[in-house]
């Protein structure tokens, strides 16, 4: 068999790393039975609705889908939501794979209701504030003209933060950062990077937010088809792959940190809690906004999410405070 | 398999199908050949993503933009300054001709208008001046061509996307290639109508002069507005667009009252009709570069030889040159931006080559090769504005086509000419 | 100018069968008409609101995007048809060119007809596409608009579009002389040429 996997990322990249290493064991594991076809952005087609075109028609059965996923399954907006996850990053990727969340009745039917099934979530890292100015409190974010994708829990997010999130094409993004049409942007460590948008800003702030998560999304009808064995396969190799794709962001989010530190002056800075629970405190009325765009299904689901942060004792600073 | 999807396209256009045909039976043979594993479903939603781009809307609102202008005072102006100053030279209407297109290309981004704003009026004057309509229609398709390297520019802004490269710079880039080739364009005009034995006309008094140019001073805001607007941070190229539509309406309609309202509806008509067909096309011609993209065959033809060119930059600009200029021969310029770019991107940077002066480079082809048969894109402009034969539009394009590919050489030769205001220009 | 009272004399001279399919066109027609100019009128509007917004405002309207492109899909796919009807589809016609008499209205009643065939196929398929879409309700993620309403646009304009091309065909059969439409007889201008033969003639007279 040829299992096509589609990425929504191109080579070299974290979404990119982890299909390698799957690939590896799969085809390993299976004795060269299965294939596994790796499709990077671009040899599937540029938007990403194609891509989740291809995936609930069958024609690429196993995908990532991330934060474009929302007008396909509402409820998957859950992992933009800002502050509703551990800091600890591997802690976070924990969680989101745990059964008790990635097969919960909500979190599966969310997917399963449009032809689709979730199989595991990648977090590629934190997602970084950059802007021409230090940013350490909502204050100093007063009317930033921060770049945030069309999508309206962002911009109420952002906007709860003070900010005016202001809407600008990937295309469009550098230019913009460069003639100050856009003031601030958003992005994973890697992209900063990759596209350079690093040499147009002079701050770059972790305020550990949220992160960047794909999920790993299989269609239905091929899942459900799988043979038993070839569904264990799948199952196994995923649950190996958890810790490993921790490691592959991690790494490549190091690499690509040291990279922009080398080739520019920006500076970084770290949010500590006490700012950042300024920040927690406007995100957490978004929440409701979720619930109230996307129905009580993902209510659900963010419920279980914070119930499990709970049951482990939390070592993050979020709303059962403890360290 | 490849053999016979070229056969197939080959054989519906040339039969005389219309374009979206070929592209879509090629689209669909790659899809039930299984050359790629994609089937019909995704065609449809390939055609949708290849045009429901934000980017793409600069297309229909530049065309807009022009299209008011045309119907309104501007065009003429402008015609009108350049006339009161060259038209006593020798060669002076084809020249005055070529200038006004570049002129018209400084106020609009795109090309087709030019050809409708600037050749509709003056070819009339050629003809009857006594210069062969051959070199009339030749002359309008190449010189309406400088509007895609003169500020603001579609072919520009579609680079500028798909390399992930500074629009704003770009447009810097464009500027004195495209007065280069406006020279030597002029430079052969010159000749032309010393070989045809055609006389000069009377010289323009300053007088004359002065008041033409004080007509244009606000269709002169154009390129101020757009390019400072971008370079100023106020807006994106894409949004500039708007602004270029916004300008003209406040000079046609309020300022010159030359356009009421209730033209804008046949006028946004008009525009959505070229922006149709040629969309139709982009879409189409998304879904059959993305059927063969996933069967292979780019990476097939192109790999090779990026592979053998290595950081070779000479070799690297030419392979580039030509193949935009063949693939502009057959698709609209935007659909093969579009496609190729990102194909060449790798090249780009292991070559160690200028995004910027590649895409001076990439844009001049892309000008080029939709002024060359078989299927240039202008030429069926050409034909659709002023209804003529296709072999009557492409007769007198060979010298013109010479001249450009020479301006490629010199442009491949002189990184400097395209990069030297864009370095003034910048941080 | 004339061609337009010319075409209407037409119509109302003609009953029957031809009658029937021109009253039908001519409604078609309209509609492609609204739609297209519309949606251009109101790409410009839009996004001249968004420009103005970020600058006096510093804030857009949100959804200018995704309703910029949802209209550029609009715009091309209802073209389709609309470009159909004025036989401005681009086409390489060297060779149909060279052909005269029966021999290039056979050719233009296969070119339609083959046309004709392809643009069904497309309706079909898009139509399974809009159907799919509604079924997996798919949403823009600014304005959450259904994209299957803003898709529906596909079939249309392909079966628009195809019954143009059958009208085509039908119109070569049924009246004398090449018709590139149902409506447009097919020729080429050549009034330019000849005024400018005629004003340098009257020029060189003493
Ligand atoms: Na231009
Ligand atoms: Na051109």
């Amino acid at each position: 068999d040829t299992w096509r996997f589609g990425l929504e990322e191109t080579e070299g990249s974290v979404q990119y790393e982890y299909a390698q290493a799957f690939k590896q064991l799969i085809e390993k594991k299976s004795d060269g039975d299965i294939t596994v076809q790796i499709l990077p952005y671009g040899v599937w087609g540029s938007s990403y609705s194609t891509l989740y075109d291809a995936i609930q028609n069958g024609s690429i059965p196993l995908s990532f889908g991330s934060g474009f996923l929302g007008g396909t399954v509402p409820e998957s907006q859950l992992m933009s939501l800002n502050y509703v996850m551990p800091n600890d990053q591997l802690e976070a990727t924990e969680i989101l794979n745990s059964d008790a969340f990635m097969k919960s009745d909500a979190w599966q039917q969310s997917f399963r209701t449009r032809g689709l099934v979730p199989l595991a979530a990648l977090p590629e890292g934190y997602q970084v504030w950059t802007a021409n100015k230090a940013i350490h409190t909502p204050a100093d974010m007063q009317g930033l003209q921060i770049r945030v994708m069309d999508n309206s829990l962002l911009r109420a997010t952002y906007q709860a933060y003070g900010a005016s999130p202001i809407t600008i094409a990937y295309g469009e993004l550098y230019s913009a950062l460069q003639q100050g049409q856009a003031e601030g942007n958003i992005q994973p460590v890697w992209a900063h990077e990759n596209m350079g948008f690093y040499e147009v800003q002079d701050y770059m702030i972790f305020a550990e937010q949220s992160q960047f998560i794909a999920n790993l999304i299989a269609n239905e009808d091929w899942y459900d088809g799988l043979s038993d064995d070839q569904r264990q396969l799948l199952d196994t190799t995923i649950h190996e792959m958890v810790k490993k794709g921790d490691e592959i962001q991690k790494q490549l989010n190091q690499d690509r940190l040291k990279t922009i530190e080398e080739k520019s002056d920006i500076k970084i800075i770290h949010l500590d809690q006490a700012q950042r629970d300024e920040f927690r405190k406007l995100a957490k009325p978004i929440r409701d906004d979720f619930v109230n765009l996307v129905g009580e299904r993902g209510g659900k689901a963010l419920d279980i999410l914070l119930e499990q942060e709970k049951a482990r004792g939390d070592k993050s600073d979020g709303d059962s405070q403890s360290s | 398999m490849l053999m016979g999807l070229g056969l197939i396209m080959l054989v519906l256009l040339l039969l005389g199908f219309p374009m979206m045909v070929p592209l879509a039976a090629g689209t669909l043979y790659m899809m039930f050949t299984g050359m790629t594993f994609f089937g019909p479903d995704q065609a449809v939603s390939w055609m949708i993503s290849g045009v429901g781009s934000w980017v793409l809307a600069a297309v229909p609102m530049f065309i807009f933009a022009a299209d008011i202008l045309t119907k309104g005072h501007t065009a003429n102006r402008l015609l009108d300054v350049v006339d009161a100053f060259t038209r006593h030279l020798r060669g002076g209407l084809p020249i005055t001709t070529a200038a006004s297109c570049a002129l018209f290309g400084a106020v609009s981004g795109s090309t087709q208008a030019t050809v409708v704003a600037m050749g509709g009026p003056m070819r009339p004057r050629l003809l009857k001046k006594g210069y062969s309509d051959d070199f009339t229609l030749a002359l309008i398709i190449n010189a309406s061509d400088i509007a895609l390297l003169i500020p603001p520019s579609i072919g520009f802004i579609i680079y500028g996307v798909a390399m992930q490269t500074s629009i704003g710079d770009l447009f810097l880039a464009g500027i004195l290639p495209g007065l280069l080739i406006l020279v030597l364009f002029a430079i052969y005009c010159w000749i032309d109508s010393r070989v045809k034995g055609i006389d000069p006309e009377p010289r323009a008094s300053w007088g004359e002069r002065a008041r033409a140019l004080k007509r244009v001073v606000l269709p002169m805001g154009f390129p101020l507005l757009v390019v400072g607007g971008i370079y100023g941070g106020f807006f994106s190229a894409v949004e500039a667009s708007a602004v270029a539509v916004a300008y003209a309406l406040l000079l046609e309609v309020v300022i010159y009252r030359q356009v009421s309202i209730r033209d804008l509806g046949s006028i946004a008509l008009s525009t959505g009709l070229i922006t149709a067909v040629v969309f139709i096309l982009v879409a189409i011609g998304a879904a059959f570069s993305q059927a063969l993209a996933t069967a292979g065959v780019p990476n097939q033809i192109l790999g090779p030889l990026i592979d053998s060119i290595g950081d070779n930059q000479f070799l690297a600009l030419s392979l580039i040159a030509a193949a935009f200029f063949v693939g502009c021969m057959f698709v609209d310029p935007i659909v093969v931006i579009l496609i190729l770019v990102p194909i060449f991107k790798p090249l780009v940077q292991s070559a160690g080559l200028d995004p910027i002066h590649v895409g001076v480079i990439v844009t001049l082809q892309a000008a080029i090769g939709s002024a060359t048969p078989p299927f240039g894109c202008d030429i069926f402009t050409a034909i659709a504005v002023f209804r003529r034969p296709y072999i009557d539009v492409i007769r007198g394009t060979p010298p013109f086509i010479a001249i450009l590919l020479l301006a490629t050489l010199i442009l491949i030769a002189f990184p400097e000419i395209s990069l030297l205001l864009p370095s003034l220009g910048g941080d | 100018m004339n061609s337009t009272s010319a075409k209407r004399d037409e119509q109302r001279s003609r009953g029957g069968f031809l009658g029937a399919l021109l009253a039908l066109d001519r409604l078609l027609g309209l509609l492609e008409r609204v739609v297209i100019g519309g949606c251009i009128l109101a790409m410009a509007l839009l996004m001249s609101a968004h420009v103005v917004g970020n600058l006096l405002f510093s804030q857009g309207i949100a959804g200018t995007y995704e309703i910029t492109e949802m209209l550029i899909v609009v715009i091309t796919f209802v073209g389709v048809s609309y470009a159909a009807r004025h036989a401005r589809h681009i086409s390489m016609s060297a060779i149909y060119d060279q052909l005269e008499g029966r021999a290039r209205k056979a050719l233009l009643i296969v070119i339609s007809l083959g046309t004709a065939l392809l643009m069904f196929y497309f309706c079909f398929k898009s139509f399974e596409y809009v159907v799919a879409l509604h079924d997996r309700g798919r949403t823009s993620a600014a304005l959450h608009i259904p994209f299957w309403m803003v898709y529906t646009a596909l079939p249309i304009g392909f079966v628009l579009a195809g019954i143009q091309y059958v009208l085509t065909a039908l119109r070569n059969m049924i009246s004398p002389g090449v018709w590139r439409s149902l409506t447009e007889r097919e020729g080429y201008d050549e009034s330019v040429l000849d005024d400018a033969a005629a004003e340098r003639a009257a020029d060189t007279q003493p």
